[in-house]
C-alpha cells in the first residue's frame, strides 16, 4: 500500500515516463562497473534541481534511503542500491548551461558526459581536463562525486582542482550553492569537502568548472621495455629529472596481449612492458624534451621507443589504453580493477608484490595504469559465475590495497571507497580518523539517508538490512506484460 | 618580558602561553585546555593573526614554531611531510638544493609557517601557474579541540580515500583543529625564468594581455596588476621602468625550458599592444620585485587606525570594473593588486575610518553586484563588527556552522573568527 502511495507521488512529479518501479526495469539499475548488486525500489529521472528536492522530500517522508546514480560506470559500488530505496539518475540533466570562453569556465547540470564538455568548449580552443579512461559515458556529477582521476591529471591535477563551485540539493531537500565562478569564496570550503564525497554529503545539481587551453602541440612516446622494473625505474626518474609531462601510463605483459589482440595499436607483443608518455604545451621545445625524456628511458634499457606526433598515429597509440578494460574481456568473463596508490619510487617493489600474490591466489592480474602518479590499477581476472573464483579475486584485491598501504600509500587513488573498499578503511585510518569524518557527515546527512553505508565500515544495520536484500533479490523475477503506455522515444533510456 | 605579551591580539594578551616541541604535547596541551575550559588561539609566526574577526575569547597561545621539522622528504617522488610550525622561507631554502620547491609566495611568506599560510589560505602570485596551497596540500595531521589527533588525506599525490580533509582544514581559520602536519606536491623549479613590465593608461587595456596569458598554453608563472601607487611604493627601492602616464602595470612572470619562456614574453608583449613601456627586467631586479610584491595591500597585523584592507574576488573579466570601483573614493589612498589571470584583489585603504567604511561599503556592494564576493582581511574589529567579516552570508553558513559544531562542540578553537560560533 506505501508502495502505492510513494509510486503515486513520484508519478504527480515526474510523469508516466520519469518513474521506473517495475522489476524487470530495475534489474537494469542494480549494479554499476563494480561487482556488487542491489535494487533500487524506485528508479526516477529529474530534468531540474526542483524536480530532485522534490524526490528528496518525498523520500524522506516514506523513511525510503537515496542514492542517486550518474551513468553507472564507477568501480567501487558507489551507486549501488544496496539498501533499496529511492534511486535519483541524473542523465537527463545534461544541459551545459554555460561556456565563459573569456574567463574559462563552464556552468554544466550533473548529467553531462565528461567529453561532451571538452567538445562544446573546443570549439573556443578550450577543454575540460580531467580525463577518466571512461570519459565517452560517465557523467560530470560521478566525477565530482567520486574526485575521478585520469591519465593527464598527473600534470592537471584530479577533478577537484577544476571545480569552483556547485549547486548542492541537500539530504532534507535544501538547496544551497557552495563556491563560485570567482576563486577563494569565503568560509569553509564546502566544495572541496563535496567533491570526492561519493554522494554521501548532498547531490550535485549544478557545477561551475574551470576550463583549460588547449595544447598546441603534443607529442607521444611509446617506450618498450623487457621488465616492468626497467619501466618502473624509468618512470621514478622521469619524475624526479625534474619535468613533469601531461601522462605517464603504464601496461604490463598481460595488459599488451590482451589490448594488442584486441585493438592493434601497435605495441610488440613479446614486450614485457610498455609507456605511452605525453609531452604537451607549446611546440617550443617540446621535441627535444621529446627526445630528452626518451633517452632517459633508454637509459633504463627501454629496447624501442618510437615519437609520435602525427595525430592518428597518436591516437592509434592511445587507443589501446583508453580501452584496455574492455579488451579484458578476450582474457577472462570478469575482472576486478584495484585502485591502490604507491608513492613513485615505490613502483617497481609493489608491481613484484602484486605479480606474487597473483601466483599465490592462482589467479592472473594485468596491470594497466596511472604510472607517473604512481596510481596502479591491477586488474584481477575471474569469471563472476564461480564463487570460489571470486572470492579468491576479492582477497587477492584486499592483499594488494594492504601492499600499497605498507608502501605509504592509499586505498584507492580515483575510483573511491564505495561499498567495496568500505571495511579496508581502518587500514589507513585510525577511530578517531573515521568518527571525524562521520561528524562531517552528520552535518550534512544527519539522519544517514543519503548513500547510507557506503564509504566507511560497515555497521551492524547496514549488514543486515543487507542480507535481508539479497535474500529478496534471490528470488525469480516475473516478468510481467508492460502496463504503462505504449513505448515512446523517450524511453530510449532504458 | 612576560612570555604572554608578546602574542597581543586585538589589545588583548593571553592567561597562558605554550610552545610544545613534538605533535604529543600539542595534543596535552590540547587536553589541558579542554579540562580548564580555554579558549585556544593556535599561532604560528603571528604574521596573519589579523585576519578574521578578532576571538571572542582568548585565554591560551600556543605557539607552533617550535614544531619546524621536516618529518619526510622524497626527492624522488616530489613529496615533503613537515611539521606545521615550520617556516616556508626555510623549507624552499632547503628544497632549492634538490631543484625543488613548495611554489607558494603568500603575504608575509618569509614570516609566515605552513600551519598559518593553510588555516588563512592566503596565495600570492605563482598560483597563477601552480595553484594556491589548497591544490598542493595531499595530506594532513590534526589535534583536534579535545586534543585527539587525526590525520587526512595522506603521501601521495592522488588519494580519494575517506572525505577530503586537507580541503576543509584549508582556509579554516583555525577554527576546526589545530594543524601539526602537513603533506605537499612539490615541484621542480623551472629551468629558466623571465619577468616582463608593462604599463598602461588604463585597466581596460591591460585586459587584452591578462586574459591573453589567462589562456596561454605556456601557463605562466604569474600575471601580477598592481596600481600606480603600488608600483611606485616598489619603484623607491627597485630600478623599475618608470612612465608618469600609467595607471596600471602588469608583471609577467614566464618560466619552463628558455624557448617557452620567450615565446611567452613575445606572446605578452603582442597582446599588449596598449602599453606604453614594455620592458624585460634585469634577473636581479625581478627577483628582489617577485619577492616584495606578496606583501602589497596587505595590513601588517595589529592594523594601523587608520587602514584598512578587503578582498575582492571576481572574474578575470572584471578587473577594469574592479579598479576603477577601487579608485573612486577621492580621500582614500589605495594601493591595490590583483591575480590577473585569477581575478582576486587585494587592496588596501588609508583614510580617516568613516571615509573607509564608506569606501569598503561601496566595494562590498560593486562585488555583490557582479556576483562576486567581497572580505576584509585587516582593519580594526570595529570596522570588522560594523561591516561584518564577509559577504554575500548565503545559506550554506548553516552547514558550516553545523562542521564547527561536530568538530569543537565547546567553541573553544579561535571562537567567533568567522563571527558565529
Ligand atoms: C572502463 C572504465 C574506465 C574507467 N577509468 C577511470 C579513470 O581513468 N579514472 C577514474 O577516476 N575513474 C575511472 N573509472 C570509474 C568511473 O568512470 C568514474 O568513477 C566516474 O566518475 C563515475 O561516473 P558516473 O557518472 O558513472 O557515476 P556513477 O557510477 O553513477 O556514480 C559514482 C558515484 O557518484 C555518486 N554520484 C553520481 N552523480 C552524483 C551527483 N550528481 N551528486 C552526488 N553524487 C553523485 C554516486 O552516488 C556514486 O557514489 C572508469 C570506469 C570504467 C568502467
Ligand atoms: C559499466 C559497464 C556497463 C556495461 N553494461 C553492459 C550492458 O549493459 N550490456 C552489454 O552487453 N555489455 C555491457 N558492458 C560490457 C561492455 O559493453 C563491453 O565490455 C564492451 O565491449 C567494452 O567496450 P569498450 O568500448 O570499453 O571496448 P571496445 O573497444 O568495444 O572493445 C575492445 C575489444 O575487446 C573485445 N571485447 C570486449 N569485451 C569482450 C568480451 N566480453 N568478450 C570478448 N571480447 C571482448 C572486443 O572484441 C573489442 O575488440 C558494460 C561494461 C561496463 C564497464
Amino acid at each position: 500500500m506505501k508502495r502505492a502511495h510513494i509510486l503515486q507521488e513520484l508519478r504527480e512529479i515526474f510523469g508516466p515516463h520519469g518513474v521506473l518501479w517495475e522489476d524487470y526495469h530495475l534489474l537494469l539499475y542494480e549494479y554499476d562497473a563494480s561487482i556488487d548488486k542491489g535494487r533500487p525500489d524506485f528508479v526516477v529521472f529529474p530534468t531540474s534541481t526542483e524536480q530532485v528536492a522534490a524526490a528528496v522530500r518525498i523520500a524522506n517522508r516514506y523513511g525510503l534511503p537515496i542514492v542517486v546514480r550518474g551513468a553507472g560506470t564507477g568501480l567501487s559500488g558507489g551507486a549501488v542500491a544496496d539498501q533499496g530505496g529511492l534511486m535519483i539518475v541524473t542523465t537527463r540533466m545534461r544541459r551545459i548551461l554555460q561556456i565563459d570562453a573569456a574567463n574559462l569556465r563552464a556552468v554544466v547540470q550533473p548529467g553531462v558526459v565528461n567529453i561532451a564538455i571538452s567538445q562544446a568548449a573546443s570549439a573556443h580552443g578550450l577543454y575540460f581536463a580531467p580525463d577518466p579512461s571512461s570519459q565517452k559515458a560517465c557523467t560530470i556529477g560521478g566525477n565530482i562525486a567520486a574526485n575521478s582521476g585520469g591519465p593527464h591529471c598527473l600534470a592537471y591535477g584530479v577533478t577537484t582542482n577544476h571545480v569552483l563551485g556547485l549547486e548542492v540539493v541537500l539530504p532534507d531537500g535544501e538547496v544551497i550553492e557552495v563556491g563560485g565562478a570567482a576563486c577563494d569564496w569565503p568560509g569553509y570550503d564546502l566544495t572541496g569537502l563535496m567533491v570526492g564525497s561519493e554522494g554521501t554529503l548532498g547531490i550535485i545539481t549544478k557545477a561551475i568548472l574551470r576550463l583549460m587551453p588547449t595544447p598546441e602541440a603534443v607529442v607521444t612516446l611509446l617506450a618498450v621495455f623487457d621488465t616492468v622494473d626497467q619501466a618502473s625505474e624509468a618512470v621514478s626518474a622521469i619524475i624526479a629529472d625534474g619535468t613533469i609531462p601531461g601522462a605517464i601510463e603504464m601496461m604490463d605483459h598481460t595488459a599488451i596481449q590482451a589490448v594488442e589482440s584486441a585493438k592493434r595499436c601497435g605495441y610488440p607483443m613479446d614486450a614485457g612492458a610498455v609507456l605511452l608518455i605525453d609531452v604537451e604545451g607549446l611546440p617550443e621545445g617540446l621535441e627535444d624534451l621529446a627526445r630528452h625524456i626518451a633517452r632517459i628511458c633508454e637509459h633504463f634499457d627501454a629496447r624501442e621507443v618510437r615519437i609520435a606526433t602525427d595525430p592518428a598515429e597518436r591516437e592509434r597509440l592511445w587507443s589501446g589504453r583508453k580501452g584496455a578494460f574492455g579488451a579484458m574481456g578476450r582474457l577472462a568473463p570478469s575482472y576486478l580493477v584495484q585502485d591502490g596508490v604507491v608513492p613513485r619510487d615505490q613502483l617497481p617493489r609493489v608491481l613484484r608484490q602484486i605479480q606474487e600474490i597473483g601466483q599465490r591466489y592462482g589467479l592472473v592480474i594485468a596491470n594497466v595504469f596511472h604510472a607517473g602518479d604512481g596510481n596502479l590499477h591491477p586488474l584481477i581476472l575471474f569469471d563472476e559465475r564461480d564463487p570460489e573464483l571470486t572470492r579468491r579475486a576479492v582477497e587477492a584485491g584486499a592483499e594488494i590495497i594492504r601492499a600499497c598501504v605498507e608502501a605509504g600509500g592509499t586505498l584507492t587513488g580515483e575510483h573511491g571507497i564505495g561499498l567495496e573498499k568500505r571495511d579496508l578503511m581502518p587500514l589507513l585510518f585510525s577511530p578517531a580518523d573515521l568518527e571525524t569524518m562521520a561528524r562531517i557527515k552528520a552535518a550534512f546527512n544527519p539522519e544517514n539517508c543519503l548513500n547510507p553505508c557506503k564509504m566507511f565500515p560497515s555497521t551492524k544495520m547496514c549488514l543486515e538490512t543487507w542480507s535481508r536484500r539479497k535474500a529478496r533479490m534471490a528470488e525469480p523475477i516475473r516478468y510481467r506484460a508492460a502496463t504503462s503506455p505504449p513505448e515512446t522515444e523517450e524511453e530510449l533510456w532504458i | 618580558m612576560d612570555l604572554t605579551a608578546r602574542y597581543p591580539l586585538n589589545g588583548h594578551i593571553p592567561q597562558e602561553v605554550r610552545q610544545p616541541q613534538t605533535v604529543e604535547e600539542v595534543a596535552e596541551v590540547l587536553r589541558e585546555a579542554a579540562r580548564s575550559g580555554w579558549a585556544v588561539v593556535p599561532w604560528g609566526s603571528g604574521a596573519h593573526q589579523g585576519i578574521g574577526h578578532a576571538p571572542t575569547r582568548y585565554d591560551l597561545a600556543l605557539d607552533l614554531t617550535r614544531l619546524s621539522r621536516v618529518l619526510r622528504h622524497r626527492p624522488a617522488n616530489l613529496t615533503i611531510r613537515v611539521e606545521a610550525g615550520m617556516r616556508l622561507a626555510d623549507l624552499n631554502a632547503m628544497l632549492a638544493e634538490h631543484g625543488q620547491w613548495l611554489p607558494l609566495d603568500p603575504p608575509f611568506g618569509e614570516r609566515a609557517t605552513i600551519g598559518g599560510i593553510l588555516a588563512t589560505g592566503l596565495s600570492g602570485p605563482l598560483r597563477a601557474r601552480y595553484g594556491s596551497a589548497r591544490d598542493l596540500l595531499i595530506g594532513i595531521r590534526v589535534a583536534l579541540a579535545d586534543g585527539t589527533l587525526i590525520q587526512g588525506g595522506g603521501e601521495v599525490v592522488k588519494n580519494v580515500a575517506g572525505y577530503d580533509l586537507p580541503k576543509l582544514f584549508h582556509g579554516s581559520l583555525g577554527t576546526l583543529g589545530v594543524m601539526v602536519e602537513a603533506a605537499f606536491k612539490l615541484w621542480p623549479r623551472p629551468k629558466a625564468e623571465a619577468t616582463w613590465a608593462f604599463g598602461f593608461s588604463r585597466m581596460e587595456d591591460a585586459l587584452p594581455l591578462t586574459l591573453s596569458m589567462l589562456r596561454h598554453p605556456g601557463f605562466p608563472l604569474a600575471v601580477e596588476v598592481l596600481n600606480a601607487r603600488a608600483w611606485e611604493m616598489l619603484r623607491g627601492t627597485l630600478e623599475l621602468p618608470e612612465d608618469p602616464g600609467a595607471r596600471v602595470w602588469v608583471l609577467v612572470r614566464a618560466g619552463g625550458w628558455p624557448a617557452q619562456v620567450e615565446r611567452i614574453g613575445r606572446d605578452a608583449a603582442a597582446a599588449a599592444s596598449g602599453a606604453q613601456v614594455k620592458d624585460r627586467l634585469t634577473e636581479e631586479t625581478a627577483s628582489l620585485l617577485w619577492s616584495r610584491i606578496p606583501d602589497i595591500g596587505f595590513l601588517p597585523s595589529p592594523a594601523p587606525r587608520d587602514g584598512m584592507s578587503v578582498r575582492l574576488g571576481l572574474l578575470p573579466s572584471q578587473l577594469a570594473e574592479g579598479a576603477a570601483a577601487l579608485e573612486a573614493a577621492e580621500e582614500i589612498r589605495v594601493v591595490w593588486r590583483a591575480h590577473g589571470t585569477l581575478g582576486l584583489i587585494y587592496a588596501e585603504g588609508r583614510g580617516p575610518m568613516e571615509a573607509l567604511l564608506q569606501w569598503a561599503d561601496a566595494l562590498r556592494s560593486f562585488a555583490l553586484a557582479q556576483g562576486g564576493h567581497f572580505t576584509i582581511l585587516g582593519g580594526p574589529e570595529s570596522a570588522k563588527r560594523a561591516m561584518g567579516l564577509w559577504a554575500p552570508l548565503r545559506p550554506e553558513a548553516e552547514v558550516m556552522r553545523r562542521i564547527k559544531a561536530q568538530l569543537d562542540p565547546e567553541g573553544r578553537l579561535n571562537p567567533g573568527r568567522f563571527g558565529w560560533a
